[in-house]
């Protein structure tokens, strides 16, 4: 399958949600990284092969807004789905701004993620 | 003189000529021209017939005149031409006539070299008697040793004395006591030298007076140059000496006048060249004559002035005016003065310049005196123009008639428009009078004036100025002048209003602040109180306060406590800041700080001066606050907690994201065709692990919460709730919101914990005053009402006209998850529900007819309240009901 080749990264700074969405994401049919960090994703060998971020907002260090920054300045247009427990449909807005795809509040279905992943590679 | 002299010469009886230095005969004797046949010319020049041929009479006339340059007497023989054309050998003798070392003339004697003598003796006698009797002035013939050997009649007539009398001439005064030596002296000379003698002296006359002589003693001698006789001729010179006489005496005299002349004087010749200086003028420079001919080139003008007194001179000497300058002159020891010199032309009948005359006076003194004067003009109008004020000078009948620069450059207008200050606008008009007035009066009265007024500056601004005035009286006691000065005070005067306004300021603060402030002297116990001191002593401003007046008013412990500070404040200087309390007339008490500092002051006096004030009602106040501040340490807790909850949200959030995947997985694996059941053991073994932590969150809210019990009481409502209003003065006045309160009357009181129920008040006010702060159309007013509630309950509302929330969402307010605003305060109701709902009360929304919401709350009276007191956050986010009971 083609979309076989294709990476998911997720950034997220809770266990909870490394450990689950793998599972899922796999299900879809995607390969999937977990990071606990954004410097943690950064310095791996895994930015320039990644097809999708599933990225936190609220993270200690560099936050999720704050990565999507870093790698627009690299240039790196990698298409980011945040993901957040901080439930304000006021801060969707400002984090859509930068080009995200999505903005999922956790907790989010897996429907909700499915139905994102495909916009993002269709 | 001359042709009388020509006369006796031509008379001698030999032949005599007289020559100029250049070798010129300018005379010769009757005899010598008879025996050469060559007669004076018209023009008296004569020559001399020198009989040889030419070349050898080119060297005899260069002899003759080598021999008178060498100015010594000489002799020599000339070839002559006699008249009858014989030619005969002449020897010539020749002596110079001297004037000052000087040879004037010269007198030659010429004889005939083959002259026969003696053989006609007495008849030669016979004719030399009756030669000499026939010259007409005195001629008295002597021997070569001085004898007088014979007179002639003139002679013998003038002196009076027989030949035998005379011939002892040198003893009976014939000649002069005084002039005796010098004749005698004179005609040895001569006799030594065989020349003659030619000397002035006086001899007696018969009638017994003395007549100047001129006296011309010749030698006759033989042909071997023996002098036989001297023949000596007196030619009256009398009248001519006399008058040189009276002449130099006066000029002795006018020396001595010019010497005694204390001042000095000096003596130009026409042309300028320095003829004399006066003793006294030498002695100032200390120089001689000599030294002073080149006086331009010296030091005795002053540098400075000496170009000027050089042009004065040379500028009078070439117009002839007189000359009048001042310089100063260098005197003997170095010092320079100042001299007045006065040149004056004396001038000759025919208006000649024959000298001038130069007056030196010493005007030092009067000098140094103008210049003493000058500059005390100068420092004087300095001063008057140097004074920080305007000087105007008044005639005693009030016209100004003079100023310093002062008044004129401030007015700048001429002294003639100042004089009518009344009336030309530069005083003030509201001053006006009280300047006439005032003026007037001290003009009327002669006494002195002091008053104030403004003064129009030439800018157009107003300054007020101090006038005073004194008047000048002279020794009648007459005013002559009026001086005025006039000082600008017109920032002492703004100083005056501001200090005046901020000591009006200071009262407003004092009696603001409830702050007095006092100085009390310690050694003489004198108390000085500011008008807020009074006040808080109570005391009438006008009665006279002393250390008992505040002694007085102390309770005991304060009388002590005041004493001690009394006694070391006497003791030096100090600070001290202690507490009193005062007991008033009408036995109320006041508490009053006092700050005070004991020091010298300025007149050298201990001092202690401070502040007093009235803290009785911030200490009533203080007590207050201090009770419920440990409350609102708690209050402040709670009234966070809406921001608290977010993060609460977020942590509850995670582990239910972990739940919701897990099991979302768990479901995929199992409905797949083969189930993957290790996956689903893991999403399931996960999921249990995430709710627990879910479940970790909620124990920690509740924590929150729980932390110390509160005690349930009897609470007021309109009570706590005017204090949540006053403890949320601040966010209120901050978002422009006024509160307006409708309390209920004799409000029963109601059972709860009353730090729980103040928070709820707080969370609904803080809800109403987050509604209102978009609101710009209209006043930001929120409505807080009690009432008792017909059901044994006591209820409060909150209102406001904010953005409120629509039908639809009133279902959901009380959602924990659920909030209209970005602040997330959402849970703050929720929290309200438990906390009310734990009072057995409720809690209930609904939106208001035009704009905005309510929430109220009822709690259960005091009397119906139940036991427990325990109060719990209890889950109710199922809860759809906009009421919750």
């Amino acid at each position: 399958m083609m979309t076989e080749r294709l990476l998911v990264s997720v950034v997220d700074d809770d266990a909870s949600v490394r450990e689950s969405l793998p599972d899922l994401i796999r299900i879809f049919g995607y390969r999937v990284r977990t990071f606990s960090s954004a410097d943690e994703f950064l310095d791996s060998e895994w930015v320039s092969r990644t097809n999708c971020l599933i990225l936190d907002v609220a993270m200690p260090g560099m936050s999720g807004p704050e990565l999507e920054e870093e790698l627009i300045r690299r240039g790196d247009r990698i298409p980011i789905v945040f993901i957040t427990a901080h439930k304000d449909e006021n801060d969707r807005i400002p984090l859509m701004q930068n080009g995200a795809v999505a903005c999922l509040f956790k907790p989010f279905s897996d429907v909700a993620l499915q139905e994102t992943l495909d916009r993002v590679f269709a | 003189m001359q042709t009388e002299l020509g006369r006796v010469l031509d008379t001698l009886p030999g032949m005599v000529f007289s020559a100029l230095p250049d070798g010129r005969i300018d005379f010769v004797n009757k005899d010598l021209a008879d025996f050469s046949g060559v007669p004076m010319t018209e023009t008296n020049t004569w020559e001399w017939p020198v009989h040889a041929e030419p070349p050898e009479e080119s060297v005899i006339v260069e002899r003759f005149r080598s021999k008178l340059s060498l100015g010594e007497p000489f002799e020599m023989d000339v070839p002559t031409l006699r008249a009858d054309g014989e030619s005969r050998l002449l020897r010539v003798r020749c002596n110079p006539m001297l004037t000052d070392g000087k040879v004037q003339k010269w007198y030659g004697l010429a004889t005939e070299c083959d002259l026969a003598s003696g053989d006609s003796r007495s008849e030669h006698e016979t004719d030399f008697q009756r030669i000499v009797d026939s010259i007409p002035v005195p001629v008295a013939v002597t021997t070569p040793t001085g004898d007088v050997e014979a007179l002639n009649n003139p002679a013998l007539e003038y002196f009076g004395m027989t030949l035998e009398e005379l011939k002892n001439w040198k003893a009976i005064e014939v000649v002069h006591p005084e002039d005796l030596q010098h004749i005698i002296a004179d005609q040895l000379e001569a006799h030594s030298t065989g020349t003659f003698y030619n000397v002035e002296s006086r001899h007696l006359r018969s009638d017994g007076l003395y007549r100047w002589h001129n006296v011309l003693g010749l030698p006759f001698k033989d042909r071997d140059g023996n002098i036989l006789r001297w023949f000596h001729l007196l030619v009256d010179i009398d009248d001519r000496k006399r008058a040189e006489l009276a002449l130099a005496a006066r000029e002795r005299e006018a020396q001595l006048v010019l010497e005694s002349i204390p001042a000095g004087i000096g003596v130009l010749a026409p042309d300028g060249e320095v003829e004399a200086i006066n003793g006294p003028l030498l002695r100032y420079y200390g120089r001689t004559l000599e030294e002073l001919r080149d006086w331009g080139n010296t030091d005795v003008v002053h540098p400075d002035d000496m170009p000027r007194m050089i042009t004065a001179v040379s500028d009078a000497i070439t117009s002839g005016s007189p000359y009048d300058t001042e310089v100063r002159l260098r005197r003997a020891d170095g010092a320079h003065r100042w001299f007045q010199i006065t040149g004056h032309p004396l001038k000759s009948e025919d208006d000649n310049i024959v000298r001038w005359y130069a007056l030196h006076v010493d005007i030092n003194d009067r000098k140094r005196a103008e210049e003493a004067l000058a500059e005390r003009e100068r420092e004087s109008r300095f001063i008057i123009d140097g004074i920080a004020g305007m000087i105007a000078i008044f005639s005693p009948d009030a016209k100004l008639i003079g100023g310093n620069q002062q008044i004129i450059d401030y007015f700048q207008r001429p002294i003639e428009e100042l004089d009518n200050w009344a009336t030309n606008g530069i005083t003030h008009p509201d001053d006006l009078q009280i300047c006439i007035d005032s003026f007037m009066g001290a003009i009327a009265t002669g006494e002195p004036y002091d008053y104030e007024t403004r003064f129009l500056r030439h800018d157009g601004t107003w300054r007020w100025f101090q006038l005073r005035g004194l008047p000048l009286r002279n020794t009648d006691g007459q005013i002559v002048r009026w001086y005025g000065l006039l000082t600008d005070i017109d920032d002492r005067k703004r100083t005056e209003e501001s200090l005046r306004r901020s000591e009006a300021f200071l009262a407003d603060a004092q009696r603001l602040s409830k702050t007095g402030s006092f100085s009390l002297k310690l050694g003489t116990d004198e108390v000085t109180w500011s008008a807020e001191t009074y006040r808080i002593f109570d005391v009438d401003p006008s009665a006279k306060v002393t250390l008992r007046t505040i002694l007085s008013r102390l309770d005991h412990d304060s009388f002590g406590r005041v004493q001690r500070v009394l006694q070391r404040a006497r003791e030096g200087n100090g600070d001290f800041d202690y507490d009193i309390t005062l007991v008033m007339p009408d036995k109320s008490m006041k508490h009053v700080r006092v700050l005070a500092h004991s020091e010298r002051n300025k007149d050298g006096e201990q001092e202690l001066t401070g502040a007093v004030q009235d803290v009785t009602e911030s200490r009533r106040a203080e007590e207050t606050l201090n009770e419920v501040r440990s409350e609102l340490a708690y209050v402040t807790r709670v009234t966070s907690l809406g921001v608290l909850t977010a993060s609460i949200a977020h942590e509850v959030n995670q582990p239910l994201a972990g739940i919701v995947t897990n099991a979302s997985t768990c479901l995929r694996v199992l409905t797949a065709e083969p189930p993957n059941m290790e996956v689903a053991k893991d999403t399931a073994r996960r999921m249990i692990r995430d709710a627990n932590r879910a479940a970790e969150v909620i124990v920690r809210l509740r924590a929150l919460f729980s932390r110390k019990p509160p005690t349930i009481e009897p609470i007021d409502m309109n009570e706590i709730a005017s204090e949540v209003i006053a403890l949320a003065l601040s966010d209120l006045q901050r978002a422009r919101v006024s509160v307006a309160t409708d309390f209920g009357h004799s409000l029963p009181r109601v059972a709860g914990a009353r730090v729980q129920l103040q928070q709820v008040i707080m969370n609904l006010l803080r809800n109403a005053i987050e509604a209102l702060a978009g609101i710009n159309d209209r006043p930001k007013q929120i409505v807080i009402k009690t009432q008792a509630d017909p059901t044994g309950e006591v209820q409060i509302s909150v209102s406001d006209d904010g953005v409120g929330f629509g039908s639809q969402e009133m279902g959901r307010i009380f959602d924990a998850f659920y909030t209209t605003k970005p602040d997330g305060m959402g849970i703050g109701l929720s929290v309200s529900r438990s906390i009310v709902e734990s009072h057995n009360g409720r809690l209930w929304a609904k939106a208001n007819n035009n704009h905005g919401a309510t929430v109220a709350f009822a709690i259960p009276i005091y009397e119906v309240a139940r036991e427990s007191c325990d109060v719990e956050v209890r889950d109710r986010s199922d809860s759809i009901s906009g009421t919750v009971r």
